[in-house]
């Protein structure tokens, strides 16, 4: 009787301590948060609506690139050039000149579009090419989904999340100049991630040009969990830099870029996800020209002269955007996600626009996709934009797309989709000119009014023009460009065999194009008609092949071929945009991991005959062979790489953008070491 | 005198075991989570539909004195507090919400008419759910945290008679999990997270599911919200299915028969993410087809 309360207050005691130290119950039943939610899950390509193509960091490390605009060459259907050494120009069935606008170029989702120009200054880009997780490529118009300008591709760049406990280390020495190093680190643990990375990237360019060039950059990103359902995430980027320009002369050119971004997730545990986000940017680039040119005078009025011409010209851009989606959990057949975005450029520069004060861009769009799995067989797409931009047309984007399985592993896709190209500041506002320097006019002014009256024509007109040279001279009232877009392709996933494929029929109708076009303008030298003006003005039919297999045929091997074959017919003859795309081009990747840790993989590039538009030369079909060997060690327990890449490795002197930049072989050492 | 008391009391003894077996009063023991809560209100429920009676008893300073007052035929014991503190009542108890991993670390004295049920689920379940979910995948990792280290030897083997492999590397700090991970993760197609504080916790689940989705492996996991964060696939007890083998458990200590000292869960719900099955290009069976096909091998 007496043991009984003795052994209850032992069980007791022994229960409270267990209490306090023991496991829990609730490993089983303790919330979690909900990681995996709809913005970071992909898309199986199998299910897109659209054509994508997705480049993974395997890929990335295979291909030997150092910039990552030489990633989109695996990308059927893309070509990339050169204008100089750092400006590239990444474009998708041609209609490209070295600003490539009709393509939209995104970071995590988030546009990098010029608000300026339009295209991408992909030199400025605030990430090394280790920071990227993977790049989804749109070939095809994507306006449906992200609005202006996703309009004959769209390049969604995503980079690597913070996980913590990683850090980094690449180097790149080599021919040319080439000297990159990158530093990556992330850390932080239970509810705060961050990851940080910065570094540099230099090289000398094209040897027939002054244009070496150097950035340097850094991104900073941080995810704050705040509970189970709700996350915060925040990032900051900044790229400077600097580059030799050498067109007419040679001059400097510097650039500073920052972003920022702060987006608000919240996860349901249904599955359904909501966020809000702010986006601020802003850019600022310096060129500064300082040439003698020649005027040759007015026999006996006006002696010749060498005038300084002083243009610094600045253009500074910046971008703010609010932006707010929700996208329904999936639970049922039906998944759909619905938004809008809020965005405001401003942009300035006296030089570009003769105007001292900010020209403003502004931009809402609403938008809505869902996709509807009506049996196992048959999926159904649909979605739309609507915009609003102050430059170009107020329009809706929508697209429609049907995906059915004929068997296991073998599907066929249907879809037709709409969507429009805005101008840009540029092409609607550009005065890109320069004045009657101050040492003429100070000279016209000292001419006796007689002499003035007695000048026989031209001169006497000429003498009268302030504007000395005019670049361009934009007449404004532009209209978005339309593009209607319909393909239908065939896919293949075939895991038992190894092989992924696509071939894929595409059909395009281009209205609206704005073309350049040169216009005569009084100048103080005379009438000159190499100035130019932005009209819609032209159409064009785009139609094609495009097809990429991917065959793993052994362990450790693997092969990705990509050919197109592209065909661009239009009415306006004088424009010659057949021209400017390659009839056909093809690409092949071949990686195999070799014994003792080594790795190699080799590429071949086809680019047929083309020219880019806004003055390159026609160009002849060109051939490249890449080839990188690795080999992966372990440094003081940490994993290591050392490779050794060689692009052009043939030394095939072809032609890039125009017929004096000759490509030619580039070499470099690259080490890798993470931990 | 004396004679007619003891018939008396022999009467009495009779008519109350009698009356206990036609409604025995069960003293609900709790520890005071959430879930155990959860619990005894469906046991509540359950007990009242059958025509039992039942009281319910927090764990706490007072439950020692509440348990001296309550005379109940049978107890249950929700969480392991409770289940140490009703462990010598010397009536028939059936203990639940309890882990593997709390009974190794507090080994429980052996009582008469006792039963526990764990909530992990027994190993041969586990590796018959990778075979039937991933028919060609035969690689299987798995984190072991200090929990897990010592069952290493016991999940290789029994994996190994499925026709599995498991690849197991050990973590002994929050911060090792991603680099193990990234050293992990090549040599397998499939992780196993099993319940293991150290390895799945609320800081450690982002980075994990993170790093386990850039591969491409698929999680098979312990938990209901471990699917919701982002696992392929959970295999779990719910509270409801806990109870239903609490009361059938019950029912048979009641009855006199014996029962099994430790149980594994008897009824379980095999929940598939389907959003992420499809992201990582999986065709996985209905839900319904693998619990049942699950349910068949077992």
């Amino acid at each position: 009787m007496s043991k009984k309360p003795v052994l209850l207050l032992v069980a007791l005691a022994t229960a409270r301590i267990t209490f306090a130290a023991g496991a829990p119950a609730e490993p089983f039943f303790d919330e979690l948060p909900v990681v995996l939610s709809a913005s970071r899950l992909v898309q199986p390509i199998a299910d897109a609506p659209a054509a994508v193509t997705v480049i993974d960091r395997e890929t990335i490390r295979a291909s030997g690139a150092r910039q990552v605009q030489e990633l989109f060459r695996l990308v059927p259907g893309f070509v990339v050039g050169y204008r100089d050494g750092h400006e590239p120009s990444v474009s998708y069935q041609g209609l490209a000149d070295g600003y490539v606008r009709r393509l939209q170029v995104m970071i995590d989702g988030v546009s990098i579009y010029s608000p300026v120009y339009g295209g991408v200054d992909w030199r400025e880009l605030p990430i090394a090419i280790d920071d990227i997780e993977r790049i989804e490529i749109v070939r095809g118009p994507n306006g449906a989904s992200f609005g202006a300008n996703a309009f004959l591709a769209m390049i969604n760049i995503i980079t690597r999340e913070a996980v913590g406990h990683e850090t980094g280390l690449t180097l790149n020495a080599g021919s040319d100049g080439i000297a990159d190093w990158n530093v990556r680190h992330s850390g932080g643990s239970g509810n705060l991630l961050y990851r940080i990375s910065a570094g540099q990237r230099a090289d000398n360019g094209f040897d027939a040009l002054s244009d070496n060039s150097r950035t340097g950059f850094m991104n900073l990103r941080a995810n704050l969990r705040l509970d189970s359902a709700e996350e915060v995430a925040a990032s900051v980027a900044a790229s400077s830099g600097s580059g030799q320009i050498d067109e007419n002369f040679v001059r400097p050119q510097n650039f500073e870029n920052y972003h920022g971004n702060l987006r608000w997730t919240r996860t349901t545990e249904a599955g359904s996800e909501f966020w809000l986000q702010l986006h601020h940017a802003q850019r600022h680039l310096t060129e500064d020209e300082h040439y003698l040119t020649r005027m040759p005078g007015i026999p006996g009025v006006l002696p010749a002269m060498n005038l300084p011409v002083d243009m610094a010209y600045k253009v500074e851009a910046t971008r703010d955007e609010f932006e707010a989606q929700w996208t329904a959990g999936s639970t049922s057949a039906l998944r759909w996600l619905g938004g809008g975005q809020l965005r405001q450029d401003a942009v300035r520069s006296p030089g570009l626009f003769d105007n001292p004060g900010w020209l403003r861009n502004n931009l809402w769009r609403l938008f809505a996709s869902a996709e509807y799995r009506v049996s196992e067989r048959l999926l159904l797409h649909a979605g739309a934009t609507y915009e609003h931009p102050s430059l170009g047309d107020s329009g809706l984007s929508p697209r429609v797309a049907a995906i059915a399985t004929l068997a296991p592993g073998h599907s066929l896709r249907f879809s037709v989709s709409r969507a429009q190209r805005n101008p840009t500041p540029y092409e609607e506002f550009t005065q890109h000119g320069y004045a009657v320097p101050d040492a003429l006019r100070e000279a016209v002014a000292a001419i006796p009014p007689q002499t003035l009256a007695a000048l026989p024509e031209p001169y006497k007109t000429m003498i009268q023009q302030t504007v000395y040279r005019q670049f361009a001279l934009a007449s404004g009232g532009l209209a978005s460009e339309k593009v209607v877009a319909a393909d239908i392709a065939y896919q293949a996933h075939l895991p038992a065999l190894h092989v992924d494929g696509e071939l894929r029929y595409f059909h395009n109708r281009i209205t609206g194009l704005i073309y350049t076009f040169p216009i005569s303008v009084p100048t103080f030298t005379g009438l000159k008609n190499d100035s130019w003006d932005f009209r819609n003005r032209d159409d064009a039919h785009v139609q094609g092949i495009e097809g990429n297999v991917n065959w793993s045929p052994w362990t450790g091997g693997q092969v990705t071929v990509a050919a197109t074959h592209t065909r661009i017919r239009s009415s306006n003859l004088d424009a010659n945009y057949a021209a400017t795309v390659p009839n056909r081009t093809a690409s092949v990747l071949l990686r195999q991991q070799l014994p003792a840790d080594f790795a190699v993989s080799a590429g071949y590039y086809f680019v047929g005959p083309m020219r880019w538009l806004s003055g390159g030369d026609p160009l002849p079909a060109s051939e490249r062979f890449d080839l990188r060997l690795a080999h992966t060690f372990l440094w003081d327990g940490h994993r290591a790489e050392l490779s050794a890449i060689a692009q052009n490795l043939t030394d095939r002197h072809y032609p890039d953008f125009f017929e004096y930049l000759i490509a030619r072989r580039l070499a470099w050492l690259q080490l890798k070491y993470e931990y | 005198m004396l004679q007619r008391l003891i018939w008396l009391t022999l009467l009495l003894a009779i008519w109350a075991s009698a009356s206990a077996g036609a409604a025995p009063r069960i003293v609900v023991v709790r520890d005071d989570t959430p879930v155990a809560r959860q619990v005894a209100d469906m046991l509540g429920r359950e007990f009242s539909r059958l025509g039992w009676s039942s009281g319910e008893l927090v764990v706490g300073d007072r439950l020692a004195a509440d348990l001296r007052r309550e005379e109940g035929a049978a107890t249950v014991a929700l969480g392991f507090a409770a289940v140490q503190a009703t462990r010598q009542l010397g009536r028939p108890t059936v203990g639940a919400l309890v882990t593997r991993a709390a009974m190794e670390e507090s080994p429980l004295p052996p009582a008469e008419r006792s039963t526990v049920i764990m909530l992990d689920q027994p190993v041969e379940r586990w590796s018959a759910l990778v075979r039937l979910a991933f028919a060609d995948r035969f690689l299987v990792g798995l984190l072991a945290g200090p929990t897990l280290q010592r069952s290493i030897r016991t999940l290789e083997r029994k994996f190994q008679e499925r026709g599995l492999i498991l690849v197991a590397e050990t973590v002994n700090s929050g911060e090792s999990i991603v680099p193990t991970l990234d050293r992990l993760l090549p040599r397998t197609r499939v992780l196993l997270a099993l319940p293991d504080p150290l390895v799945h916790n609320r800081g450690t689940v982002q980075p994990l599911l993170l790093t386990t989705y850039r591969a491409g492996i698929p999680v098979v996991a312990y938990s209901e919200p471990y699917l919701n964060a982002g696992a392929t696939i959970s295999l779990y007890s719910t509270p409801k299915q806990v109870s239903e083998q609490i009361v059938e458990s019950l029912q048979q200590l009641l009855d006199g028969h014996p029962a099994a000292a430790v149980q594994s869960p008897r009824y379980f719900t095999v929940g598939v993410n389907r959003a992420v099955a499809r992201s990582l290009g999986l065709s996985l069976p209905s839900d319904g087809e693998l619990q049942e096909r699950l349910q068949a091998a077992d």
